[in-house]
């Protein structure tokens, strides 16, 4: 037991300890695993906090001090929100164009990923570009595409919603993508077009359901990305297409008694792309947010 | 299958007259291996290069004229008057500043208590990857499900916070987080840090992952100790992945937006007023799209420069 803890120091092996020692190694793994769970606590707290609230009744939530755990569970603000609210409505909008935002982009990415990976094209040029692009503070883009929207009368639709997260995200998704297009053998593709098979049908039979694993984290990247983002949605939709991110701004404004119930269960359903990403895509985690800047 | 193949080379001499076929064969695949590779990029090129260089134009061109949009008339050609107004615009300076007072210590506290979990947690022992799983995540949740999150907690009267406070004080404590001049930008400072360490600390895992046990034996030889053991070999191993972390939240600090909007709005009075927000509440609150979109493209050019600095940082680290 103690000695699974491999000791205080990195990679240092005490020879055989004796009694005194032994029970110094036990303290110090106690002391560790209580180090580890307050850790364990302090980031998992504030995720338990909005839920538990949102189960609150305001008596609960207005006490003070605080009740921590709420002796009558209700489910009358998720009601109020779906029933006053429309909460339904945003989580709809959300749901909407993070998915048709998902599927524009990698139908644009993958083609872009696919000649930059096995061709090269664009040389060096177009991975820096892409970079720079990603690095522009959202704010001066979403700007221009405000001005433009306006003209073109794309503000409140999930048409212009798409066109302006597709140009955000082909980048994004198209870097990532380049990756695993690197990485793949061309062998095996070219095998399959000597046998006759065109290129497109090559990489739609063979190359595509080999980076199905890939792709699919990518696709869910892009999803949690369009549904975690605030400014674009904040500047581009109005009351019919606004998101749930934008759907909470709306709901703290003042602390009257339900909207701080309400508010904790929007934030609630908001927090579960990211929790199901955690689910499914955790091994991915790191290369999606460095851009490949850390293979691992 | 072998006999398959060969048929279908043999067919295009078989098919036509000799000269012609051997001349247009070898021309028309050359062509096709020369071509194809741009047809599948294009499709994407011309949508977001096109868009992007479109919308980048129109912001160009609307900084170069006074223009408000609730005012009637068109947009009026001033120059470089917006550029000026913004190099000589004290808001904007300590929008700047402030960005900095909140950017740089949610920086250094990310990375040394990343370092901290990293090295704490890189050691065998029962329940790691559950510890590791749970701690990574509010990674993925948006800022602004982060800053709602916060917001419940930091309420002065009937929030967790001042709760525990008050009880680990014995004295009844009653911060008004967000509300006060003092913890407004310490308090958006604590939401970014529990947002973002995890995430530090993820890749310095992966980066003490890579680092081999032996090195440390030799130092234990020549009687190092674990802090000179950190200091001398741990921390210059890590240094690629120390720069990555500085450069990828240094660039998200500098622009953040979404906790200021949802948390503070800039308040009280202008203390947590970042660039970014200073940027939005011109454009998007005054309507001032013309001065909006000059200091947007300023701002612009100095990410463009930061971004040049991470690229080569990227390419040396491949070579």
């Amino acid at each position: 037991m103690a000695h699974a803890l491999g000791g205080g120091e990195a990679g240092y092996r005490r020879p055989s300890p004796g009694v005194g020692q032994r029970s110094l190694a036990l303290a110090k793994g106690v002391g560790f695993y209580v180090l580890v769970i307050l850790i364990v606590a302090f980031f998992l707290f504030p995720t338990l906090w909005v839920v538990v609230t949102s189960f609150k009744l305001p008596v609960e939530y207005f006490s003070i001090p605080p009740r921590w755990i709420p002796e009558a569970p209700t489910l009358s603000h998720y009601r109020k929100m779906f029933v006053d609210y429309n909460v339904a409505g945003a989580i709809w909008n959300s749901v909407i164009i993070s998915a048709a935002n998902t599927i524009v982009t990698l139908l644009f990415a993958i083609p872009l990923a696919y000649a930059m990976g096995r061709y090269r094209v664009g040389g060096a040029f177009l991975p820096g570009w892409i970079i720079s692009q990603r690095m522009l503070p959202t704010v001066a883009i979403v700007l221009p595409f405000f001005l433009v929207f306006r003209e073109y009368r794309l503000i409140n639709t999930y048409q212009g919603m798409v066109i302006a997260y597709a140009i955000f995200f082909i980048p994004f998704a198209a870097w990532i993508l380049l990756g695993f297009f690197e990485d793949f053998p061309t062998e095996i593709q070219d095998a399959a077009m000597v046998d006759g098979a065109s290129e497109v049908s090559a990489l739609f039979r063979i190359v595509l359901p080999m980076l199905a694993g890939g792709i699919f984290v990518v696709a869910l990247l892009v999803f949690v990305f369009t549904w975690n983002d605030l400014l674009i949605a904040l500047v581009l939709t109005r009351q019919e297409t606004r998101t749930l991110m934008v759907f909470f701004t709306a709901a703290l404004v003042s602390p009257t008694q339900e909207d701080f119930g309400v508010a904790a269960g929007a934030v609630a359903i908001g927090m579960i792309p990211a929790y199901l990403f955690a689910l499914f895509g955790q091994r991915y985690l790191v290369r999606g947010l460095t851009m490949g800047g850390l293979k691992e | 299958m072998g006999q398959r193949a060969g048929v279908e080379r043999l067919r295009p001499q078989g098919r036509g007259g000799e000269g012609t076929a051997q001349a247009a064969a070898p021309r028309r695949r050359f062509g096709h291996r020369r071509w194809t590779p741009y047809y599948f990029a294009a499709p994407a090129v011309l949508f977001v290069f096109v868009g992007g260089i479109f919308m980048s134009l129109y912001a160009l061109w609307i900084s170069f004229h006074q223009y408000q949009l609730q005012r009637p008339g068109p947009p009026r050609f001033i120059g470089f008057d917006n550029y000026a107004e913004a190099l000589g615009d004290a808001k904007l300076w300590t929008s700047a500043w402030q960005t900095l007072t909140i950017a740089v210590p949610a920086l250094l506290l990310e990375l040394i208590l990343g370092l901290g979990l990293a090295l704490l947690l890189n050691r065998p022992f029962r329940g790691r990857a559950i510890a590791i799983s749970l701690i990574v995540t509010p990674v993925m949740i948006s800022s602004a499900a982060a800053g709602m999150a916060w917001r419940l907690l930091l309420e002065p009267r009937y929030g967790p916070v001042n709760d525990i406070l008050s009880r680990l004080t014995g004295t009844n404590v009653e911060i008004g987080w967000l509300g006060s001049l003092t913890w407004a930008r310490p308090s958006i400072v604590l939401t970014d840090v529990w947002h973002t360490t995890p995430f530090v600390m993820l890749l310095l895992l992966a980066g003490l992952g890579n680092i081999s046990e032996e090195i440390y034996g030799a130092a234990k030889v020549d009687g190092a100790s674990g802090w000179r053991a950190l200091v001398d070999i741990t921390l210059p191993l890590l240094k690629p992945i120390i720069v990555l972390v500085i450069l990828l939240r240094g660039i998200d600090l500098v622009r953040v937006f979404d906790l200021i909007f949802i948390m503070t709005k800039g308040g009280p009075g202008t203390v947590t007023k970042t660039i970014s927000y200073y940027i939005y509440e011109n454009g998007l609150g005054f309507f001032r799209v013309g001065y909006a979109s000059a200091m947007a493209w300023l701002v612009a050019i100095f990410f463009i420069i930061l971004a040049k600095f991470y690229l080569d940082f990227l390419r040396k680290g491949a070579d």
